[in-house]
């Protein structure tokens, strides 16, 4: 074997490598995306049901119509697009949840009691999917950071995905408490 | 000059002898592996042990029967032991062609294997017999009063393939213990599967696929899931794979589930955990399958074959018994209660 044949060989074997790792990085970013786009959708889900819930709360706390006002106006932006508002709009929803918790009359409601009910499937639902994402992530910077994948990754412009705050800091909203 | 006569019985004496001491020196070591974990389990589950001992008080004749069967084992064991040292002997203090008196022995020495392992699997039948016709249904009257058992009760093959999680050739089943458990209809079974391989010269082996218990109970929800926790292996199903976020679960097991949020919706954190700490405490692993609205669960343990080494080690048994179960209990109420939740 000359030594044309087998600096040919060896430059297959890197190419064939190179464009694995380029589609494996591909592959798990795409997953990060999908799974990010499927948190957003069940955080959609989540704050859809807020008019509802803005109108079962007002019937029984009117005292507390600046906390209804501000969520009213903070899901108003996050659905246009704005993605900085998603944390306040989930401080604002917390404490919305939180609030209702205050009102037995409100909780004992069949309407409320049926809100609570899709909101537990869709908190259980969002807290499955912001697991996947973390997974997700965690996996694409693993692998962008591996030697030698880093050499192909930062020559590609990979770089590593921070995990987002509103994600992160989510508060699990728990139905169970009893009075 | 060698003569052939004395030549091909001293090598197929050494040969036995070789064959032995193998088989010495490898039940001398999975003796100690079993007494360490045994010692484990006898230390960290005390209480449990403790009952089964005073469960055990109240039958005198279980100790007689142990003895005699151990007792026959260790003086056939002897016997052969001495039969094997005659030759050795001989040819150590005399002359080689005492080596003659190896093709009169070697006969008389297969004679004896057969005696032993026919006097010995009685002695050990006998036990296991009484084991699991009085010993285990008390252990189920004490610990599980909901459950009853059937040493003779085979499971149909029909359940066990409708859980998609084995392919195999040969199939046995007995031992099955039913009744409910969690407030749901339960049967589970030792199942023993086996795959057959022929070679070229029409040689046929078998090889298991899995020896274990496997339990199956209905699910009262409707639920159109498909989701496996399987221990390390591939499945059988196109189904996805789904990873978690507990790096030790991940080391032990794999997950695959038609639905990805689902799955993880069933196995919260809490659950993983569950799961890593059971597999850790009782030392073996499992299968866990949702599919058609039923739950199948698979553990890797021999429950019902016990040893009759002494009482110790028959409740170290009879702790695995509990466990397993205790287990089943822990793993389907958790299980239970999150698709109770589950709005799908």
């Amino acid at each position: 074997m000359g030594k044309e044949t087998l600096l040919f060989i060896i430059l297959g074997i890197i190419i064939i490598y190179v464009i694995a790792k380029i589609n494996s990085f591909i592959v798990l970013k795409r997953n990060v995306e999908r799974s990010k786009s499927s948190i957003d959708v069940f955080l959609k889900k989540r704050y859809d049901l807020i008019p509802s819930l803005v109108q079962c709360v007002k019937e029984y706390c009117k005292y507390e119509s600046s906390v209804l006002k501000d969520i009213k106006s903070l899901r108003k932006t996050f659905l246009n697009g704005n993605e900085e508002s998603a944390l306040k709009l989930n401080n604002e929803y917390v404490k919305l949840v939180a609030l209702a918790e205050n009102y037995p009359d409100l909780k004992a409601s069949d309407n409320f009691l049926q809100l609570q009910k899709s909101l537990s499937k869709i908190e259980s639902e969002l807290q499955a999917s912001r697991r996947i994402y973390i997974i997700d992530i965690t996996k694409y910077n693993t692998k962008i950071k591996q030697v030698p994948g880093i050499i192909i990754s930062s020559l590609m412009g990979y770089t590593e995905i921070k995990y987002p705050e509103y994600i992160i800091d989510d508060v699990k909203v728990d139905f169970s408490k009893k009075d | 000059m060698f003569n052939m006569f004395l030549i091909m019985p001293a090598i197929m004496f050494l040969f036995i002898f070789g064959i032995f001491i193998f088989i010495i020196m490898s039940v001398v070591k999975n003796n100690k592996k079993t007494q360490k974990q045994d010692e484990t389990i006898m230390k960290y589950n005390a209480d449990v042990i403790t009952k089964y001992e005073k469960l055990v008080s109240s039958m005198p004749s279980i100790d007689n029967i142990r003895k005699k069967a151990s007792r026959t084992k260790y003086i056939v064991i002897l016997v052969f032991v001495i039969m094997l040292c005659i030759p050795i002997f001989l040819s150590l203090t005399r002359s080689i062609n005492n080596f003659r008196y190896i093709s009169f022995l070697i006969p008389l020495l297969f004679v004896f294997i057969i005696v032993f392992a026919i006097k010995n699997s009685s002695g050990t039948k006998k036990y296991k017999e009484f084991y699991k016709k009085t010993v285990i249904p008390a252990i189920l009257k004490e610990f599980k009063s909901s459950l009853s058992y059937d040493m003779d009760k085979a499971m149909d093959k029909a359940l066990y393939n409708e859980s998609k999680l084995d392919i195999y050739d040969t199939y046995s089943s007995n031992d099955t213990i039913t009744g409910t458990l969690c407030g749901k209809k339960f049967i589970m079974s030792d199942i023993h599967t086996q795959d057959r391989d022929t070679d070229k010269d029409g040689h046929t082996s078998y090889t298991t696929s899995f020896h274990g218990c496997y339990a199956v109970m209905d699910i009262d929800k409707k639920i159109d899931l498909t989701m496996e926790v399987l221990n390390n292996r591939g499945s059988l199903e196109r189904i996805k794979k789904v990873d978690t976020d507990n790096s030790v679960f991940n080391k032990q097991y794999s997950v695959y589930s038609t639905d990805e949020i689902i799955a993880l919706r069933i196995l919260t954190p809490d659950v993983l955990d569950k799961i890593v700490l059971i597999t850790e405490k009782s030392g073996y692993s499992f299968d866990i399958k949702i599919k058609n609205n039923k739950l199948y669960l698979r553990f890797y343990c021999d429950l019902f074959e016990p040893s009759y080494k002494d009482n110790k080690s028959d409740a170290v048994y009879a702790y695995k018994y509990i466990t397993i179960l205790d287990n089943i209990e822990l793993i389907v109420k958790e299980i239970f209660k999150l698709l109770d939740e589950l709005e799908v």
